[in-house]
């Protein structure tokens, strides 16, 4: 058979429209008809074929429109973009920007179709014709090689040789287990009896996986060619393709390829005038899942009820009709045909030797490229989640990959590097079942996650064997139980529990599978399943009765953010910044420098952007401060009476420190804060330059909080002035807890690292906070500035040196833009880049150049290598590929520890990651002695600070009251603030832009954002939508975190 | 794993492991079969030894050496070299784990009844096993959520699905047993039920109401209106005898407290599997009327209570003032051979009178060639059903004869009338029906019939066509008809559709249906159903009854009767076996057997009979 297919040869273009059932949906067909009447208009009838083909993959990115013979690849067509296609690119050969795939990581626009990383990365096997014939015409099979591996087996192979290169060929059952093809036709073959027959599974069922689909409506003679090789093989004369009837167009194509292979003389008697005879017909399956097993297939082809029965004996043995049966998956037979044709070899060749050749998934979830991909076997995974998939859409945080639908099993971070076949996906905890592959975030609740594919499982199950029926329930009722927030112990036991015996003892691979993704999930994110038993906290915001508003889930001080922004759009502020004060005493520091978590979980930004929350909550607390209005002083008389004897050492006066102090005071107790330094802020006041927050401001709150009843002695060091020993015998003080931050620079490990000219992050932006402005010592001007590192450090001490004069300034960073840290303020990264500071990415210095003085830097190029246990690809140098920027001053801002030195105790110690080791109640290893914010995390938000805080202080009260020390919980009551404003009216309402001073006018430390005026303020503020009522609305206040239940009470 | 195929020949002994004990076992016996042999007993519940395993239930899990998981020893097939393991504590976790799931899944409240039953007391297989593998407590507390409803529509059975662990064993019974098909599971997953036909009320399904789904229900679910409230298996005794409703004789277990039947199962290695009908199962159990337990004599006021003396010496006096030879006697099929046998003898003996018939049925000729019995019918390619409808008459019959349609049988029915077997027919012909010469009571001899060449010619090509045909056939075949039958081939067996339990057995005296005129009338009607029928006319008329009937009420001498499960004796089946009869209860009052009032009678009428044995076993010597 040559390639003659005068249809698809003679003109001079084709013109190829995606119509899947994906495509479909979004209009492929008028986007064909539109292309055709344009081609006939324009009298390119005869030159340019327009035709419609089938699913590329690109799903996400449909209708999909490939010009050949350049490639040129145009994504979300419309039926007006006929025109411009036509004129533009057909007759002037001028490629059309807008309508080009955008890279969603590189955000660059990609013209040809190979080119996108997503097919770059790809190896098309089973896939290959798919989308790039007809599917209609047996013709263009042929000319692309279709039926010359019948032909080959039935004219120059005997059975065995066609049985031996199928086990060559190393090929495994593309359904899910892989079982070995070849070896499966052998023991067909084997077995005594002269009917046999060949049935081909396409009851695909899992939600989210089409490639059975795919090629049974893209190649459907693949498929009947490799069940015909298969009956020549193992000795039988009928075939069966079993399609689930929820596939009508795989189906009538099925049929229309069945029609064309009678008339071709492919099927019936006689094949291609051999001896071989074999038919096919098409069974409709009713959409049950199970009939995916293949017993319960074969139950069904009879007409019985889809339900498995215990193998042995197994279809090779007794089958359809008590025959010997081979049953492969859509995917196996349609390799077939190209594993005899091209040889073994060919196919052993890709992919790993114990998985060869390729695998098909289907990418969903949060991935930017959904769709089917066929990749070699043994590609890391990562690779086809970021590679492939364009990773995880705005820049959220990848968090599991789901394999194998919703009988697999999720996998975490650290496994990104799993190479991808049947056995390492297995051994890391997940299958490769039928090839779904759903990608999840940080937004994706684990706990959730595993429910709903339980949900599924449970309901699919045939309810013939009691583990799988009455199992799935009972894991179903625990999982419940837990995402609403009722769970406790004894439901993680039974999930263990029923799981386990499930697997054990179910019948068929359903069964055995069901509880699959709940024990994957329960392996990997056991705390996630903790957090919600335990703390009854959903973390990522989605499990509804954990839940009151997202914003405030997000929080990690759990400020009650819908009901203060309702008080400020109602022009309440004091009440606002009342309830804001509860949980955060720093609303005017943090409406300025925080990262504003809620605002990156508001829903708000379903419909346009999220509600400026940081804005709103910096004019509330700036409108009290310009009418030097006290706040309210809130300690509880009735504790103070009982604890005001009682006095607590806090060490540090940064904002877990001040926190911790005055939950402590409005608890009753008298706290005393030390500072090492002459004044109290901590990294707030010397690590926060004072163009994004002014001094004052600081100051106002601190004296707030001191007014509570808070002892400030500044000056005093732990470990100098005196120590725990002091603290907790002489001293009086009846616990102590350490805020004592990470203000240990890390040094950079690089030859010349000690020359002059570097100064660490940290000390860099103490000078410039001392100093108020310009330190003597540090004159800039006209100089060249290194920072290397690409967190909020490196970003202060860049726009900082710009401040101080600096000629030019370089942020060396080794991973990419989107790794940064400080990318979680992207206002500041914009900011700086705005003012000037260049960013080099990818980039890592080698050495530190100069005699004595810093005279530049040697910086090798970065690649990627695999992913670290952080999810982010580990950085490696470029051998040679190294060049030399040339500097006068090096600031490293690469990372923070914690100084344990102070402590003086042995017992208490650090974590690997420089931090100090503490319980869940923040008890360190000496009674009495508490430890929290950055000294815990290591460098983190003030946010988590205060979170902190107000952990701690509760930890706190709680020891010294009974001696014990559970995990803290700060539980302050729900407000429940009416709307007050038409929210219709602010249906459409556009995020209020955050002022800012021009670039030019940032001379000095000047603060940089301005903060809204009031009816800005109350605008933004009334733009929330509410979730909190919605909350009450379905979850109802009885079932509304109880104070009573939690609160610390004497 | 699949392994490669092995040869296995069935019965082929093969040296297993079970518990470290060498067993020998047959090839192709599952393991649960296997340890059972060797007396070891492996906990099941959907197993049930009548019905095809399906490893649904997973308590008979075992381990078995080189198998990944645990497997259930009930589908399990044995091969040589096989090492099980039943008692590990992975075993029995798993076990444990499907019994706790069952008990979790539906309001099974039972193990929290302390005073509900025990591992050896109970009735409940659910409990039993639940008792037996220790269980204390529910460690899943039972599914609320869903609300399971109980189907009382059909007359003798009610399904209480709160009770259903959906073992299957009912939906296998109906499909494999009785080949009736009206069960199935509906719905899936946790919805799961056992439902009728397409989800409609039992009562208005395609249900036969055998019974025969109750008789293999591991639990409560499938009750009996009957035995319900009545003792459990303990309190009870069992007797094994025969089904006397129709001519099939199925054996039957009758199940009795206090003298009083509460239950008919079904034997399960018996000649029918196990398989009754409504009939056999629960007719027996109605009320059937005011019983005749004490002998009537008629005065001028009616009929009056009287001594057994008195009775018989009325009797006697009536019979002998016929005259000799001019007393003549009817007698029921449903009498064993015994009783037959005294009967014929009485007359020709004491009354010297051979004006002796059935009392009803038309019994078709006996002699059309080599007699099948109940297994043939199972296991025959072609079933021929030639004037008859055994669906209505023989009903165990026909669920044989579908279960070898479903098997792939060929089904032939020649009738004149739509019988229940039609629509599962290969070929359907219908006979014409044409009155014959005899004005007869019994409207069976009235008639005969006679088919069409042509159609009689395919009847004939489909049966000769088989290689193990069966033909089952009425009374009344026209000349054609038998002399066609008569020509088939040698391997075709006959079985002949009888209307009652013994009616060969009186074939084979000689006593046949028959109009019977006489002055003098003895009726031994027993227990055979005469309601809708006119008493016979006499000058003077015996009747001996079980009931209190309209006949009865007719009569110059009324003399009690046993009914059929009072009776010890033999009959012979339809298919020619002899049949013996054990007797469950005890007749009430001072009821004698037939052959003892034949007796008593023969003496005052001054001619004993000649052989006299006083027990009431079967008589060798009465019964020839």
């Amino acid at each position: 058979m040559d390639r003659s297919n005068p249809e698809s040869t003679s003109r001079r273009a084709r013109v190829l429209v995606c119509d899947g059932s994906a495509c479909g949906c979004a209009r492929a067909g008028d986007v064909l008809a539109a292309l055709q009447q344009r081609v006939a208009r324009r009298g390119l009838g005869d030159e340019v074929e327009v035709r419609a083909t089938r699913c590329r993959g690109l799903c996400a990115v449909e209708p999909v429109v490939i010009l050949q013979p350049r490639g040129i690849l145009y994504c979300r067509v419309e039926p007006a973009d006929a025109a411009a296609i036509v004129e533009e690119t057909l007759v002037r050969g001028q490629v059309l920007q807008r309508l080009l795939y955008p890279e969603p990581a590189g955000m660059r626009d990609i013209p040809w179709y190979g080119e996108t990383p997503m097919f770059s990365r790809q190896v098309r096997v089973a896939l290959a014709n798919c989308g790039v014939i007809d599917p209609e015409s047996i013709d263009d099979y042929i000319a692309h090689d279709g039926y010359r591996g019948l032909a080959q087996a039935l004219t120059r192979m005997t059975p065995d040789e066609i049985v031996r290169e199928m086990k060559e060929s190393g090929l495994r059952g593309r359904g899910g287990a892989g079982f070995p093809t070849g070896l499966k036709w052998e023991l067909c073959r084997a077995s005594p009896g002269d009917v046999k027959y060949v049935i081909c599974n396409g009851d695909e069922g899992d939600p989210g996986a089409f490639m059975d689909r795919s090629i049974l409506e893209s190649d459907p003679h693949s498929v009947l060619e490799g069940m015909a090789i298969a009956a020549r093989a193992i000795g039988a004369r009928q075939g069966y393709i079993y399609c689930r009837e929820e596939y009508p167009l795989a189906i009538a194509r099925l049929e229309t390829a069945l029609e064309q292979a009678y008339a071709h003389g492919l099927l019936g008697q006689n094949v291609l005038g051999t001896d071989f005879s074999f038919d096919a017909e098409i069974k409709e399956g009713a959409g049950a899942f199970v009939c995916g097993e293949e017993t319960a297939l074969i139950a069904s082809i009879e007409g019985r009820r889809g339900e498995p029965r215990p193998r042995p004996p197994f279809p090779a043995q007794s089958g359809l009709w008590g025959r010997p049966s081979n049953i492969n998956n859509v995917k196996s037979y349609a390799m077939a045909p190209r594993i005899i044709f091209r040889g073994a070899k060919w196919f052993s060749n890709i992919g790993t030797p114990r998985s060869p050749g390729t695998a098909i998934f289907a990418l969903t979830g949060k991935v930017n490229n959904t769709g089917l991909v066929e990749v070699p076997m043994g590609i890391p995974l990562g690779d086809i989640i970021f590679d492939v998939g364009g990773g995880v859409p705005r820049g959220r945080m990848f968090k599991a990959v789901q394999t194998g639908g919703p009988l697999g099993g999720c996998l975490p971070i650290a496994a990104l590097n799993t190479p991808v076949d049947f056995d390492s996906l297995q051994e890391a905890g997940a299958v490769m079942g039928s090839g779904g592959m759903i990608v999840v975030d940080e937004e994706t609740c684990m706990v959730e996650l595993a429910a709903y594919f339980l949900d599924f499982a449970a309901a699919e199950s045939c309810g013939k064997c009691v583990p799988c029926r009455v199992g799935g329930q009972r894991l179903r009722d625990a999982l419940r139980k837990i995402v609403a927030g009722d769970g406790t112990e004894k439901e993680l036991r039974v999930i263990r529990d029923v799981s386990a015996q499930m697997a054990e003892s179910s019948l068929c691979g359903l069964g055995q599978r069901t509880p699959g993704p709940v024990m994957a999930a329960l392996r990997f994110f056991e705390h996630e399943f903790r957090e919600h038993v335990e703390d009854r906290m959903c973390a990522a915001g989605v499990c509804r009765k954990l839940v009151r508003a997202r914003c405030i889930n997000a929080c990690p001080a759990g400020v009650d953010t819908p009901s203060y922004l309702a008080l400020v759009a109602a022009g309440r502020f004091d009440e606002a910044l009342a309830i804001h004060r509860e949980r955060n005493p720093f609303a005017m520091v943090c409406g300025r420098a925080c990262p504003a978590f809620c605002e990156k979980r508001c829903r708000r930004t379903e419909m346009d952007q999220p509600v400026a929350v940081r804005m709103v909550k910096r004019f509330m607390a700036d409108h009290e401060y310009a009418r030097r209005t006290p706040p309210q002083v809130r300690v509880d008389p009735e504790r103070a009476k009982v604890n005001g004897a009682r006095r607590v050492a806090v060490i540090g006066a940064g904002p877990a420190g001040l926190t911790a102090a005055l939950r402590l005071a409005e608890m009753g107790y008298r706290p005393t804060v030390f500072e090492k330094y002459p004044t109290p802020g901590g990294m707030l006041a010397w690590a926060i330059p004072e163009y994004r927050l002014p001094r004052d401001a600081l100051n106002a709150e601190i004296d707030n909080i001191l007014a509570a009843g808070v002892e400030l002695r500044c000056g005093q060091a732990l470990g100098q002035h005196f120590t725990l020993d002091d603290l907790l015998g002489s001293m009086g003080f009846a616990a102590v807890v350490l805020a004592i931050g990470a203000h240990l620079s890390r040094t950079l490990q690089v030859p010349g690292a000690d020359k002059t000219g570097v100064i660490p992050g940290l000390e860099f932006l103490r000078a410039v906070a001392e100093a108020r402005g310009r330190p003597p010592h540090l004159d800039l001007a006209g100089k060249r500035v290194g920072v290397i590192g690409g967190g909020d450090v490196a970003v202060d001490v860049a726009r900082c040196a710009l401040r101080l004069g600096a000629a030019q300034v370089h942020v060396l960073y080794r991973r990419a833009g989107e790794h940064m840290p400080a990318a979680h303020l992207p206002e500041e990264i914009d900011a700086a880049m705005q003012e000037g500071v260049q960013f080099h990415t990818l980039v890592n210095p080698v050495e530190v150049l100069g005699d004595a003085a810093v005279t530049g830097v040697r910086i090798q190029r970065q690649t990627f290598a695999e992913f670290d246990p952080g999810g982010r690809r580990r950085p490696v140098g470029v051998p040679d590929d190294v060049y030399t920027l040339h500097l006068d001053v090096l600031v490293p801002a690469v990372g923070q520890t914690t100084d344990a030195a102070c402590l003086g105790d042995r017992n208490i110690v650090l974590t690997s990651a420089g931090a100090l080791v503490v319980g869940s109640a923040f008890n360190t290893a000496r009674p009495g002695v508490f430890a929290a914010g950055d000294a815990v995390t290591g460098p983190a938000t003030i946010i988590q600070a205060v979170a902190h805080g107000n952990l701690v202080a509760v930890a706190v009260d709680e020891w010294l009251r009974t001696g014990a020390t559970p995990k803290p919980r700060y539980v302050t009551p729900p407000h429940h603030v009416p709307l007050t404003h038409d929210l219709e009216a602010f249906a459409v309402a556009p995020r209020h832009s955050v002022p800012r001073r021009p670039v030019g006018d940032r001379a000095g430390f000047v603060e940089v954002e301005t903060g809204y005026d009031e009816p800005t303020a109350r605008d933004e503020a009334s733009r929330c939508l509410r979730c909190d009522l919605e909350w009450l609305e379905t979850v109802g206040p009885c079932t509304a975190p109880q104070p009573e239940k939690a609160e610390v009470t004497p | 794993m699949i392994r490669a195929a092995e040869t296995v020949v069935p019965g082929q002994r093969v040296s297993i492991t079970i518990d470290g004990r060498p067993v020998q076992a047959r090839a192709g016996h599952t393991v649960l079969r296997a340890a059972r042999d060797a007396g070891i007993d492996i906990p099941t519940l959907c197993d049930h030894p009548a019905l095809p395993p399906t490893g649904a239930c997973r308590v008979c899990m075992v381990e078995i050496e080189r198998q990944r998981a645990l497997q259930p020893s009930c589908t399990f097939p044995v091969t040589e070299g096989l090492v099980i393991r039943t008692d590990t504590p992975r075993v029995l976790a798993a076990r444990r784990f499907a019994v706790e799931m069952l008990l979790s899944e539906r309001p099974h409240y039972c193990m929290t009844c302390p005073v509900s039953g025990g591992e050896h007391t109970s009735d409940c297989e659910l409990q039993r096993v639940a008792y037996r593998l220790g269980m204390d407590r529910w460690a899943y507390p039972p599914d609320t959520s869903l609300r399971w409803p109980v189907d009382a529509t059909r007359p003798h059975m009610v399904m209480d699905h709160g009770r259903c662990i959906l073992c299957r064993r009912c939906v296998r019974a109906c499909s494999t047993l009785v080949a009736n098909h009206t069960l199935a599971v509906h719905f899936r997953g946790a919805r799961s039920t056992i439902g009728a036909d397409d989800q409609v009320p039992f009562g208005e399904s395609t249900c036969v109401n055998c019974g025969t789904c109750m008789q293999v229900c591991p639990t409560g679910a499938i009750i009996d209106r009957h035995s319900a409230f009545r003792g459990h298996e303990a309190d009870v005794q069992r007797t094994r005898t025969v089904c006397m409703a129709c001519g099939v004789g199925c054996p039957i277990d009758t199940v009795t407290r206090h003298n009083r039947l509460l239950r008919v199962e079904g034997v399960w290695d018996g000649s029918t599997d196990g398989v009754l009908c409504e009939l056999g199962r629960f007719d027996v159990l109605e009320d059937h009327g005011p019983r005749l337990s004490r002998p009537l004599v008629r005065d001028a006021g009616g009929l009056r209570e009287a001594t057994w003396d008195e009775a018989l010496a009325r009797a006697a006096d009536g019979l002998r003032g016929a005259g000799p030879g001019a007393a003549g006697g009817l007698i029921t099929a449903r009498s064993t051979n015994q009783s037959l046998l005294a009967f014929t003898r009485f007359f020709r003996e004491a009354l010297h009178s051979d004006r002796v018939a059935l009392l009803s049925g038309a019994t078709p000729p006996l002699d059309l060639g080599a007699a099948a019995d109940m297994a043939d019918v199972a296991r025959a390619d072609c079933v021929a059903i030639i004037n008859g409808d055994p669906a209505r008459t023989h009903k165990v019959l026909a669920y044989l004869a579908r279960r070898a349609c479903d098997r792939g049988a060929r089904l032939v029915v020649a009738s004149a009338d739509p019988t229940g077997l039609d629509d599962f027919a290969d070929l359907v012909v219908r006979l014409q029906r044409e009155a014959g010469p005899r004005a007869d009571p019994h409207d069976a001899l009235r008639f005969t019939y006679h088919v069409r060449p042509d159609r009689l010619a395919e009847v004939r090509g489909a049966i000769e066509r088989a290689a193990q045909p069966v033909v089952i056939h009425g009374p009344g075949l026209d000349k054609e008809l038998l002399a066609a039958l008569r020509s088939l081939p040698a391997r075709t067996r006959f079985l002949p559709l009888v209307d009652q339990a013994n009616a060969v057995g009186a074939g084979r005296l000689g006593l046949e249906a028959a109009p019977v005129a006489a002055d003098a009338l003895y009726v031994m009607a027993s227990d055979e159903d005469v309601d809708d029928r006119p008493p016979p006319a006499a000058g003077f008329l015996v009747v001996q009854s079980s009931y209190r009937t309209p006949w009865a009420d007719a009569a110059d001498v009324a003399l009690p009767s046993k009914a059929w499960f009072e009776k010890q004796g033999d009959i012979t089946s339809f298919a020619g076996h002899r049949l013996r009869l054990t007797r469950p209860v005890d007749a009430p009052g001072d009821i004698l057997p037939d052959w003892v009032t034949l007796f008593m009678l023969s003496v005052r009428l001054g001619r004993p009979l000649s052989c006299v044995n006083v027990s009431d076993d079967a008589n060798p010597s009465l019964g020839g």
